[in-house]
């Protein structure tokens, strides 16, 4: 390395990067120690480059800026939901019921076969990509966003109470609000619970008893507890999902 | 995977985001605007992002981005090696610093070049190191550095033209008119 291949490199770091376990580092500081011209360079470099960091930094922020995101974040989240989701929703269903042969009409308003449901649900979740409204790993603000909807919501199991949560969202399936909320699972991978009022379905699962179901890629496991209706999904497999529940 | 909430993050990243925003657009409501942008995208694509330690340069990734967008003109960046920069760094003049406010190092900053002031800038911010400022503005980093500096070449030159006396910043004096002594009516 030359000398001006060591000041390209020397005016490109800053303090906290110095990390002489770096060959290059190494080799440019320990340039700098043998040639005072160096060295007076960038030592006049460094405080150059403190100071205008320094006046950078004074630059005022307009007050009204971040309760302007905020406000902007608020409006978006009362957007429809696109039709991308409702109409993939949608097709999956009619799809499934062709498939089955068995023909039957889906009333947009009345309760949903369980499938049906839970096929819907599941294309929701857009390959594990869903879109949600509200993001946060804190329980409690998730709740609060929920309740402020008026959002289905049930008790959780206990053993999800303890997982890191994403995000949310409020989801409207064939006339039925729904609930979803994601997870991060201990080894990283999703899980996503959806909560519905269990009369929208004709015939939920059994209160507190799990069905499990594998449908291509997902795992699930529905229950019932009380006025509430539970599907939980992974692509972990369903041994995740025996874990929590 | 998100460790924090939106709220959280606008509350860390909005200040320095404006300022980045603030050096591209030069004025103050497009600055708004485009750190608002970003942060929507934020509010509708951040759940995509999966390793929380990557929000801040996805952040100032997407704003770059919404500004090339906004702009509605293709960037084409000149190709810049290392043998390209000048042969000689001038030494660097801190005391040119201490004498101006904020607001005329931004102005100073805002009279660079774009191609040299986007990474002057995020360098400055002391947000990023420069392999990050080459992934967030789509560069080798080898152009980062010789961006750098020539940036701060030029940096240090706007500096000196908004120190020195121009017609505009010279104070005159009113003239006097030579009266033998007051003038009585």
């Amino acid at each position: 390395m030359d000398k001006q291949e060591a000041k390209l490199l020397l005016q490109a770091l800053r303090p906290a990067q110095l990390d002489a376990s770096q060959p290059v580092i190494a080799e440019v500081l320990a340039m700098v120690e043998k040639d005072s011209e160096l060295k007076a360079w960038w030592e006049a470099q460094q405080s150059f480059d403190l100071k205008v960091s320094a006046k950078l930094r004074e630059i005022q922020v307009p007050d009204e800026l971040r309760s302007m995101i905020l406000a902007g974040r608020k409006i978006e989240q009362f957007r429809p939901q696109p039709h991308f989701s409702w109409w993939l929703a949608a097709a999956a269903a009619v799809a499934i019921l062709c498939v089955a042969g068995t023909l039957r009409q889906v009333s947009l308003y009345g309760p949903l076969a369980k499938n049906d449901y839970a096929h819907a649900a599941l294309t929701l979740l857009n390959h594990d990509h869903p879109e949600l409204a509200m993001i946060s790993s804190d329980h409690e603000k998730i709740v609060a966003w929920l309740k402020e909807r008026s959002a289905p919501l049930g008790a959780m199991p206990d053993k999800m109470a303890s997982l890191q949560p994403i995000g949310c969202q409020k989801y409207d399936v064939h006339g039925h609000a729904v609930t979803l909320i994601c997870f991060v699972l201990a080894g990283g991978a999703e899980a996503h619970l959806f909560m519905v009022d269990k009369q929208a379905l004709n015939d939920p699962p059994p209160n507190n008893v799990p069905q499990y179901n594998q449908m291509d890629e997902w795992a699930t496991a529905s229950w019932s507890d009380g006025t509430m209706t539970f599907m939980l999904a992974t692509t972990a497999g369903p041994d995740a999902l025996k874990q929590l529940l | 995977m998100h460790s924090l909430d939106f709220e959280e993050i606008v509350d860390r990243f909005y200040p320095m985001l404006y300022r980045f925003a603030l050096s591209l657009a030069r004025n103050e409501a497009d600055a708004c605007d485009l750190t608002q942008q970003t942060f929507s995208v934020w509010a509708s694509k951040g759940h995509l992002l999966r390793d929380a330690s990557k929000v801040k340069s996805w952040l100032f990734t997407t704003l770059y981005r919404e500004f090339i967008s906004n702009r509605r003109r293709e960037m084409r960046w000149p190709k810049e090696e290392l043998s390209e920069v000048e042969n000689e760094l001038p030494v660097a003049l801190p005391e040119t610093v201490d004498v101006l406010e904020s607001a005329q190092v931004m102005e100073a900053l805002q009279s660079i070049d774009e191609t040299f002031r986007a990474p002057l800038v995020l360098f400055y911010l002391q947000e990023h190191s420069y392999e990050e400022i080459g992934k967030i503005l789509e560069i080798p980093t080898g152009t980062v550095m010789s961006r750098l500096s020539r940036g701060k070449q030029k940096l240090q030159q706007a500096f000196l033209r908004l120190q020195a006396p121009t017609d505009s910043n010279i104070i005159r004096m009113p003239m006097r008119k030579a009266t033998g002594g007051p003038l009585r009516g």
